[in-house]
Formats: structure tokens, C-alpha cells, sequence
């Protein structure tokens, strides 16, 4: 007990104690929570359980079982934490909530991920992003079910009438979550997204409006990206370069690379097409390129946001 | 050496040098050559000893006059695509290393490579190059991990191709289909036309774009049937890309700009013949 406290303070965030907890055997770990339930405060709970959904995260793609132990113990955690404190409990369980969500879409457990959508709604039916995780969830489940949208081929239209059907539904959710909060910059991205895959011109009006409202430069570079996606569909090729060098401005990440060097190669412009190809295939820091988060359904802005809530 | 032979010598190293500054393939107004690489072979075996009078050649269904026709006399300039996402580990990244590593002992002096690797980001580990060891050593402490972004992969290997007189070559090895890119099959495949570079590609079970991608660019195909056989199917990429003819032609009774399909044969005589559909002129 007293080792799992001190796990629980030593930080979030922290790697070392992460890898502690995933080193300590479960029915310890379960044992050790329990107890904590009953005599840690709130905010020593809160902490406790970042680090059971830190450690989810980190062997999210390894051992499902042990990811569902840790959501479990997290969640557990929070609702003792709430006894003691629910106002601060609550503004870290719903940002949790989408956390969890995001983590178990990305690795294709959507049966999980709705599960524990329907806990958070119940919980929270006017929190707008777990609308828009519930949109994730059938985006994933259309790319799933679709190998011609996974490949990114050009539809035909049987196959754009199922994902049109599919999306529909997703679309719902999202417009529900802008009656909620029209700023929600995640909402227009996701809503941009799906029209820019069935080729729809209206998905620009949406990026625009995710560029306008993105709080944060994994948005801006998305809404830039797609955006460039768009005009690349009107043939608007300068206005798509000008759109991926505004996504290279948010980040330098590979995918806003690949995307401006294809469309300076189709200008002709075949020595500046090279150059950012080899740049692309050079980045010394390439692990975060957002548009891979944002294809498997992880939400990484929702994890860095809980992250945040829970050290206030 | 005496004054003849030292001019002599000096002239054909500066004809060397400025050849290997001209583009495989020339679209300047006046003065067009379009090269194409052909492979001809009969029940899997290439054929030898063709010249240009062996060869149909129509451009946008326009004949055209072959006229020169080369043989394994340009050095190769080799980029190598390599998959390393995380189904690529144990067994199979042991044989890829080793495949690769054979490849590479098996370059001539003058024949360079470059390495790229991709999981869900792609990584130029070796710039082209023809220090073997350099390669052979970047091969060698290859890992795998993450997803696969074989499209995006494709089109950075496509780009960083030397623009000198040496025959471009991408060879592609995957094992799985594309879960990262963010370009398209039919963008990444108009990056490879545009190009006019041969893809080979060995892989590991059926691809579907990687299909396409080998027709598009005149390239071929080889499925391993165990990780064991990549080896073997590297240097049969290898072997199959000195077997084939370099082609030179200047297009007649085209029009210049646009889409030009090619369309090759020979003139008697029954051959499997793999070669780009078409290049572009801009």
C-alpha cells in the first residue's frame, strides 16, 4: 500500500513510476488500489489514476488484458475520488473519458471503446468531445468494415453509399457536440474529414472553420492538411500547396512533407518536389506526425489535456 | 603517356562527366529522347542479344524508330525501400538484412544504393552512395516496429532518385498492406508515372498496390513463399535489372505535352515483355 501511494505521488506523467506499476503483479495492484479507495484524498486518487491510464496507454498495443485491468483500476479510482471532491474530480473524469475512449479506438476494441462512451454520456451527457468521441468510434468501425476507404481508393458508388450511411451517423454526433459548443474545433475536423473521403466540396467549409477555431498545433496542422486534401479534389493545386506549407508551419511532421512535395511534383516544379521529399525522409523527430494518431482514432490531444486537468 | 593519348583520355572523361549530368529521359523543345526500360524474357529467363531492329515501338499508337539499344552498360542507381513496421522482426528481419546485404555485395563498382526504411514514417538511413560497407552496416542494425506507410514510403523513394546518367531502380519489400500514409494508391501511383523509374517488388503475401505500382512502372514482382527466399528474390531484382534493354527513341508525330501511352513488342518471335505504359511530358 504504502509503495503504491508513493507511485501514485510520484508524479504524473512520471516514466519511472509508469514502469513500476507495470512491473508490480495485478492482484497486488488491484489489492493496493482497493485500499487506496478508502484512504487516499481526492487529489492522490486523481494522480493514482493518471498513472493506471498512462501505463493503458503505454501497452495499449501489447496486452488488451492488462489495458482493461488498468482502465478499471483508473476509473474505480475516480469515482472515490469524486466522494471527496467532485467539481475537480469531474473536470478530469470527463477529459478521462475521452481519453479512454480515444486509446481503445486506436487499437481497434470498439466494443470497449462504446462501453465506456456509454459510461462517460451517462455521467456526462452534455460534455460535446465525447460526442465527437462517439463519432470517432464509427469512422473506425466504417474503416474497418471498408477495405476500399482503408486503401484510400476512389469509390464506387455501392461501396460510397455504405460509407455515406456509416458516416451519417458519425456526422450526427459531431453537429450534436458544435449545438454544444460551436468552437469545437475537433468536431469540424472530424466533419471535414469524412466529406473530404467521399469527395464532398463542402468538406472545406468545415476545415475552414477547424483552422479558424484549432486551439492547438496538432489541430492546425490536421485542418491545414486536410484543407490541402480538399483543394487537391477542386484541382486547386496552389491553393493545396499553400495549405500544406500552413501545415508545415504548425509542424514539420512527414505526412505535410510527402503531401507538399506530390503536389509540387504535379506543378512540375520537379527540384523543389525533391528537396522536401528528402527533408520528409530526413526529420530527426517523426514519431508524432498527428494525421497517424488522427487515421487510428487517437485522440493525443485528449491524453495531453487530461494530463494538464489532472496537474492543475 | 604522350600528348595524343593524354587529350584523348581527358576528352572522353569530360564526354563521361556530361553525360552523367543528363536526365535519363530529355523533353526540350527541338531535342526529345525518351528512354525506356524493357525487360524481355521467355518462360522467366531473359532473352539476350537484341538490337534495335528487334524492337516495335509505338507512342500514342504512333510508330516510332528504336534507335539505339543498351545492355547492362550503365551503372545502377539502386533505392531501397524497405519495410520495417512490426510484423518485420525475428526471422523475417533477419532474412531482409541478409537479403539486403547480398544485394549490396553484389553491386558493381560503380553501381550506388540508397536505403530507406518505413513503418508508419519512412527514414533515409543511407543517402545514395556506393560505400557497400556504409550500406551493409545500416542493413545490419535495421529493427522493426510501428505501422505501415507503404504508399507515402514509395513516394519519398521515388523523389530522392539520382537525376544523372545512371538507370534508377526502386525495390520495394513490404509485408503488409498500408495503414499510415497519407497519400492515396492512385497519388503515390502518379508520382511513380510521372518518375518513369522501374519499381520491383518482393514481397510477402498478395499487395494489391504494390501490383499496380510494378505495372504502372514497368517493374516486376516477386512473392516469397518464406522469408527464407528473400534472398534469392533480392538477387533476382538485381540480376533482372541488368538484363534489361535501355531503349532510346525520338518521338514523331506526337503531340508533345500530356499523358503518352507506350506500347512495345517484338518483331517476331513470342517474349513477355515488362516496360513503363507511358510517360509523361509536362
Amino acid at each position: 500500500m504504502r509503495r503504491y501511494v508513493a507511485r501514485g505521488e510520484s508524479g504524473i506523467e512520471s516514466v519511472a513510476a509508469v514502469r513500476a506499476l507495470a512491473d508490480w503483479p495485478r492482484p497486488a495492484v488491484a489489492r493496493a488500489a482497493a485500499e487506496a479507495a478508502q484512504r487516499l484524498s481526492p487529489r492522490e486518487l486523481v494522480a493514482a489514476a493518471i498513472l493506471h491510464t498512462e501505463l493503458a496507454n503505454a501497452i495499449a498495443d501489447r496486452t488488451p488484458a492488462a489495458v482493461t485491468f488498468h482502465v478499471e483500476r483508473a476509473r474505480d479510482l475516480l469515482i472515490a475520488a469524486r466522494r471527496g471532491d467532485p467539481i475537480r474530480t469531474d473536470a478530469v473524469w470527463r477529459l478521462w473519458y475521452v481519453s479512454v475512449v480515444s486509446l481503445y479506438t486506436s487499437t481497434q476494441r470498439l466494443q470497449d471503446a462504446t462501453w465506456i462512451l456509454g459510461d462517460g454520456l451517462r455521467r456526462f451527457p452534455h460534455e460535446p468531445k465525447l460526442y465527437v468521441a462517439r463519432g470517432a468510434i464509427a469512422e473506425a468501425a466504417t474503416r474497418l468494415a471498408i477495405p476500399d476507404l482503408r486503401r484510400d481508393l476512389p469509390l464506387e458508388p455501392r461501396t460510397r453509399s455504405r460509407v455515406e450511411q456509416a458516416f451519417r451517423s458519425a456526422v450526427v454526433d459531431y453537429l450534436h457536440a458544435l449545438e454544444i459548443d460551436d468552437t469545437l474545433a475537433s468536431a469540424h475536423l472530424h466533419i471535414g474529414w469524412t466529406r473530404l473521403v467521399l469527395h464532398d466540396g463542402r468538406a472545406a467549409d468545415a476545415l475552414e472553420r477547424a483552422v479558424e477555431h484549432a486551439d492547438n498545433d496538432d489541430q492546425r496542422y490536421l485542418a491545414h492538411l486536410f484543407l490541402g486534401g480538399a483543394r487537391e479534389q477542386a484541382h486547386r493545386l496552389e491553393d493545396a500547396r499553400r495549405e500544406y506549407e500552413a501545415a508545415l508551419a504548425a509542424g514539420a511532421f512527414q505526412s505535410a512533407y510527402v503531401a507538399l512535395s506530390r503536389v509540387e511534383d504535379a506543378l512540375g516544379h520537379a527540384d523543389r518536389a525533391r528537396d522536401l521529399a528528402a527533408a520528409g525522409a530526413q526529420l530527426i523527430k517523426h514519431d508524432d506526425d498527428p494525421w497517424w494518431d488522427y487515421r487510428i482514432g487517437f485522440d493525443r490531444h485528449g491524453l495531453l489535456s487530461l494530463r494538464a486537468e489532472a496537474q492543475r | 603517356m604522350n600528348r595524343a593519348v593524354l587529350v584523348l583520355a581527358s576528352a572522353c572523361a569530360a564526354a563521361a562527366a556530361a553525360a552523367a549530368q543528363n536526365p535519363q529521359t530529355t523533353f526540350r523543345t527541338g531535342v526529345e529522347i525518351v528512354e525506356l526500360d524493357v525487360s524481355v524474357t521467355r518462360a522467366g529467363v531473359p532473352v539476350a542479344g537484341l538490337t534495335a531492329a528487334d524492337f516495335a515501338l509505338a507512342d500514342n499508337g504512333v510508330a516510332q524508330d528504336v534507335q539505339s539499344v543498351l545492355l547492362d552498360r550503365l551503372p545502377l542507381s539502386i533505392v531501397l525501400a524497405l519495410d520495417t513496421s512490426s510484423s518485420v522482426s525475428g526471422n523475417r528481419l533477419a532474412h531482409l538484412v541478409q537479403a539486403g546485404q547480398g544485394l549490396v555485395a553484389a553491386l558493381r563498382t560503380d553501381d550506388r544504393a540508397a536505403l530507406i526504411t518505413f513503418s508508419h514514417a519512412a527514414d533515409l538511413r543511407v543517402p545514395m552512395t556506393g560505400a557497400k560497407p556504409v550500406l551493409a552496416a545500416a542493413l545490419a542494425g535495421l529493427k522493426g516496429d510501428g505501422a505501415t506507410a507503404l504508399r507515402d514510403a514509395v513516394h519519398l523513394a521515388l523523389e530522392i532518385r539520382p537525376r544523372d546518367r545512371t538507370r534508377p531502380l526502386v525495390l520495394v519489400f513490404t509485408d503488409g498492406e498500408d495503414t499510415a500514409s497519407w497519400l492515396t494508391e492512385d497519388a503515390a501511383l502518379e508520382t511513380a508515372r510521372r518518375a518513369g523509374v522501374v519499381v520491383h517488388a518482393v514481397t510477402v503475401g498478395a499487395d494489391a498496390f504494390l501490383t499496380r505500382l510494378v505495372d504502372a512502372s514497368g517493374g516486376r514482382t516477386w512473392s516469397a513463399t518464406s522469408d527464407a527466399q528473400l534472398r534469392e528474390l533480392f538477387s533476382k531484382a538485381l540480376e533482372e535489372m541488368r538484363a534489361r534493354y535501355l531503349l532510346s527513341y525520338s518521338p514523331k508525330g506526337v503531340k508533345a505535352p500530356g499523358w503518352h501511352d507506350l506500347k512495345v513488342r517484338l518483331k517476331s518471335g513470342r517474349a513477355d515483355i515488362a516496360a513503363r505504359p507511358g510517360y509523361y511530358v509536362p
